[in-house]
């Protein structure tokens, strides 16, 4: 066999598995809000169960990633966005909540982030 | 003022160039297209699927409407508990109200549509009207 051939032959392969598993990739849209006390992260993820997602934070940055398990007949999805947190979020004491295809991630503030109020003594 | 920000998007050009190459080479890697909205519609011969990606809705206000062929959707995406003092980094997905109408190719049996919401996608099962479908004709032989 030429080397041509089997170049050939290794791209009807490739092409085999890309029309097997269609996958669509997607950045899901997301709103992101602060108040005093933590950040939130709502992220559009249609289609997708708890099984398929995937949540870190690692050195700081967040990842939201998530694929559709396979469906006959059906192209999936794939949804891939990064996030770099500031030290002054306590990514460890972070919830996630996955409702109507919205995930709903809620992160806290440190305890130095969150705004102090200081009692001003009067003196008489 | 860059220290301050609490978060801020990392760039993915890189990961996105290689699913370019990884990929068919004339798709995008990455899709940036609204996928709230989206609407596809199957004809499964006796009835019509309808399907839309609609991630966050209040499933109490959905609201669906078949008359004739005509079939409406309608509803409101659910309103987050939001503090008003919120400061915001990101306003990218679909809020307020929607309604969509779609001229499906046959007339529905209304009686017998069914719906569900799921992860947000809403799943609409139209089956035709009888005069709608097609009718076998025996034919008489001598």
């Amino acid at each position: 066999m030429t080397d041509k051939q089997m170049i050939n032959r290794e791209e009807q392969k490739l092409e085999k598995v890309e029309r097997a598993l269609p996958l669509q990739r997607f950045t899901p849209d997301v709103d992101i809000y602060e108040s005093e006390q933590e950040l939130v992260v709502l992220a559009d993820l249609p289609g997708v169960t708890e099984q398929d997602m995937h949540l870190e934070v690692e050195r700081g940055i967040l990842t939201l990633e998530a694929e559709q398990a396979a469906v006959e007949g059906v192209a999936r999805k794939a949804y891939y966005r990064q996030f770099k947190l500031s030290e002054r979020i306590d990514a460890d004491a972070g919830t996630a909540e996955l409702k109507d295809g919205v995930l709903q991630l809620r992160l806290p503030k440190t305890e130095a982030a969150k705004p102090k109020r200081i009692e001003v003594k009067t003196l008489h | 003022m860059f220290g301050l920000q609490m978060i801020h998007e990392m760039d993915n050009m890189q990961r996105e160039m290689e699913q370019l190459f990884r990929g068919l080479g004339f798709q995008a890697a990455s899709c940036d297209m609204p996928q709230s909205g989206e609407i596809r519609v199957k004809d499964q011969g006796d009835a019509f699927q309808v399907e839309a990606v609609l991630p966050g809705l209040d499933a109490e206000k959905i609201d669906i409407k078949v008359l004739g062929r005509r079939l409406t959707l309608a509803g409101e995406f659910a309103r987050p508990d939001i503090p008003e003092a919120a400061n915001w980094h990101r306003r990218e997905r679909s809020r307020g109200q929607f309604e969509r109408n779609l001229q499906l190719a046959a007339n529905i049996d209304a009686e017998k549509v069914e719906a569900e919401y799921q992860q947000g996608i809403l799943r609409v099962v139209l089956p035709k009207a009888a005069s709608a479908l097609p009718k076998k004709i025996a034919v008489k032989t001598a």
